[in-house]
């Protein structure tokens, strides 16, 4: 039978017609147009900056290789994706709270200095939130100095890599967590208190599932960020060599060959795990809440 | 019995202003005002949501305007039903009793028997973002607590399927147990069912 349409016009699928063919009499919004255009401005600069390093680099894979191999690479991406998901790991345990007393608080002056406060990282240059970060957690900052007497030190070690990413982190998890909180409504939270469930019970069985899409947004974006940082772990931590510093590193000792190849591992390596975690929190928490 | 003793409460810039009333055992209550008018606002206050600022609220004959609503045995229905959009129709229905202590399978085998008898067990495992408003009200209907203590809708909701009552006349009623027989309940209007024994 043929494909078609009452009308006589042929259905979307018919093997005779190119796709392209069938879209050809779209009506084409010319507004849409124009900010596909610009948009591209932006998605292109990312493509075209993709692109190079990716000619540059498959042109030589045996230099790509032997840098992607070698332990100090993948020994320093590992630490930074460990570092990173610590950091977030600590983010989700103290900072959920945090989001959701933000949520549920009814809007005061306090409350906004609060605010204030969760987002001070996202507006300080990088740099001083290292230094800041230094300075409370150095051997005889307020922190570092009780700290360091129980042998926790900061300066130039993992715990100091991990707390200058949760600073500069923050931010982008309490304010995921806090959206997702207040997007649960709260006659949701009356109906589970009236059935039984104690403040702590409704939050962990009714609240915390139904925000687990943002506590999930949240702590990718966040855990991004902090593999990302640069300035705020150097003033801490220099080494252990970060992949960000590493790259640094390598700039300004081998020059732009070797740390081009290790940016290209990172970039692929990073694509590969974001796109994997997108895909596995996909379909997470997602109802259909007409309700 | 439900009891206001001049109750005032603040929400904000909203106020409720010395609010007494009584409500009798087996009566049905029905508060009417516009739109803003706190009639949400006092239910939410007889199940405990709002504490008050001055005055008292009184179930049962006992004070409880400082305890939590957990503890109050009031179940509150709201208008749009309230189901939990992560829990099947079944956990939905068990939370009630899941929260009184029973475990999770007990709860399903206690909750099983009360889809069938609505006529939505084929619905048990669906969640509610799936149903038809009608299945939601019959889900939302479904006594949501496991000891009756007392039961206020902002709303009446739809009697269930084929105009049987949520529990058959006759049928014996826990002792103790406030009124929870939904006012549009087809055989409640021909005789007295549970809902009127104040």
């Amino acid at each position: 039978m043929k494909a078609e349409t009452l009308s006589g016009d042929r259905l979307p699928g018919d093997k005779g017609v190119l796709w392209w063919k069938e879209h050809r009499g779209w009506h084409m919004d010319r507004c849409i147009v124009w900010f596909c255009i610009m948009g591209a401005v932006i998605v292109g600069i990312t493509v075209l900056a993709l692109a190079n390093i990716a000619m540059k680099e498959l042109a030589d894979p045996a230099h790509l290789f032997k840098v992607a191999m070698s332990s100090e690479v993948i020994g320093s991406i590992l630490l930074t994706f460990g570092a990173g998901a610590n950091a977030v790991l600590l983010l989700v345990i103290f900072g959920t709270p945090l989001a959701y007393v933000l949520a549920r608080s009814s809007p005061s002056r306090f409350k906004g200095a609060v605010e204030s406060i969760v987002d001070i990282p996202l507006i300080l240059p990088h740099t001083v939130a290292g230094l800041l970060v230094y300075l409370l957690f150095m051997r005889r900052g307020w922190l570092g100095a009780p700290l360091s007497e129980i042998g926790l030190a900061f300066e130039d070690a993992y715990p100091g890599t991990v707390v200058a990413m949760l600073f500069v982190a923050s931010p982008f998890f309490i304010n995921t967590m806090r959206e997702g909180f207040e997007k649960v409504p709260t006659h949701l939270e009356n109906v589970a208190r009236t059935l039984g469930a104690g403040t702590f019970t409704t939050f962990r069985t009714v609240t915390l599932p139904l925000s687990l899409r943002h506590m999930f947004n949240g702590a990718i974006l966040a855990w991004g960020r902090a593999i990302g940082e640069f300035a705020a772990v150097i003033m801490i931590a220099y080494y252990p060599f970060i992949i960000s510093t590493l790259i640094y590193y390598s700039f300004t000792t081998d020059g732009i060959h070797t740390s081009r190849s290790i940016a290209f591992v990172v970039i692929v390596v990073s694509f590969a795990v974001f796109y994997l975690l997108r895909r596995m929190t996909r379909y997470l928490g997602r109802y259909d809440d007409r309700v | 019995m439900i009891e206001f003793d001049q109750v005032s409460l603040a929400l904000g810039s909203f106020r409720l202003n010395d609010v007494s009333l009584t409500i009798n055992r087996g009566d049905y209550y029905f508060i009417v005002g516009p739109s803003g008018a706190g009639k949400t606002v006092i239910l939410e206050a007889i199940a405990g949501l709002h504490r008050p600022r001055r005055g008292r609220i009184l179930l049962r004959g006992e004070e409880v305007t400082s305890l939590p609503p957990e503890k109050r045995r009031v179940a509150l229905v709201y208008q749009d039903y309230s189901l939990f959009p992560h829990m099947s129709v079944i956990d939905n229905v068990g939370y009630g009793l899941r929260m009184q202590g029973m475990g999770r399978a007990d709860a399903r085998r206690e909750v099983a028997g009360l889809l069938t008898e609505f006529g939505i067990a084929h619905l048990a495992d669906r969640y509610p973002g799936t149903l038809s408003g009608g299945e939601q009200q019959r889900r939302a209907a479904l006594s949501p607590r496991s000891d009756n203590a007392g039961e206020v809708h902002p709303r009446p909701a739809a009697a269930p399927p084929g105009g049987r009552p949520y529990h058959r006349p006759g049928e014996p009623r826990p002792q103790g147990s406030a009124p929870a027989c939904h006012p549009d309940c087809g055989d409640h209007r021909r005789e007295p069912c549970g809902g009127r024994r104040g």
